[in-house]
């Protein structure tokens, strides 16, 4: 197992942790394509965290390069998400 | 000289070395259970941390559970190899999430019924004919 494999699924187990955290937030009323565009995103990170197990994936550079940009965006925009979805992402009340 | 990753082990070769080979259908059924699992949580009310995480454990433990079974029963009963059906079945368990309790109640009460009318067969039985 190299050292590029274990960053893979630390940065992996971060964007995961994020996901889930955001997921726990939204609810019926949250806009459907930010819905579908973060359980898009969680389904991502869960396929790349087992896609070394599963198709014998190893990461490179340019793959962790990504990976770690996406866990930063997250990571900065963690604190719009503390009770609930920004109010944007939440359907308007007719 | 040796190739770079001729001293590495692959991730794979180590968790079948550690869990056996049952490791990848096992972690394609996971892995598939919480992608399916991810889209309830997405919509239902807003919950803590740590409900979402019991919730997660439950669908995942109740997909480790049942797809095998599941499986297999489509393999004898549609022809369906169980090795291709696995990932499907399991990220349907996921995506039912919370919905099998209303299924669970419904056998349920199917079961109650049944019971109650076999046993209201049987008390007609032994009050014999009535004129």
């Amino acid at each position: 197992m190299t050292a590029l494999m274990v960053l893979h699924e630390l940065l992996c187990g971060v964007l995961l942790w994020s996901c889930f955290c955001r997921a726990t937030r939204t609810n019926a009323q949250t806009s459907p394509p930010i819905l579908l565009s973060f359980w898009l995103l969680s389904v991502s990170a869960l396929f790349a965290t087992f896609a070394p197990l599963l198709i014998s994936w190893e990461p490179d550079a340019v793959s962790l390069l990504l990976l770690a940009s996406i866990a930063l965006v997250q990571t900065v925009t963690a604190r719009y998400w503390q009770q609930s979805p920004p109010a944007a992402f939440q359907r308007k009340e007719p | 000289m040796a190739e770079p990753s001729a001293s590495s082990i692959s991730i794979t070769a180590l968790a079948i070395a550690v869990l056996g080979p049952m490791a990848g259908p096992y972690a394609l059924i996971v892995f598939a259970a919480l992608a399916g699992a991810l889209w309830p949580l997405s919509t239902m009310p807003t919950v803590t941390r740590m409900q979402g995480a019991a919730f997660l454990l439950r669908v995942v433990t109740g997909a480790v559970v049942l797809t095998g079974s599941a499986a297999y029963w489509i393999e004898t009963t549609y022809r369906v190899p169980a090795v291709e059906s696995v990932a499907l079945v399991a990220f349907g368990i996921g995506a039912m999430g919370n919905g099998w309790r209303p299924v669970l109640a419904g056998l349920r009460g199917a079961l109650v019924n049944l019971v109650s009318r076999l046993g209201g067969q049987r008390g007609d039985q032994r009050r014999g004919p009535t004129q």
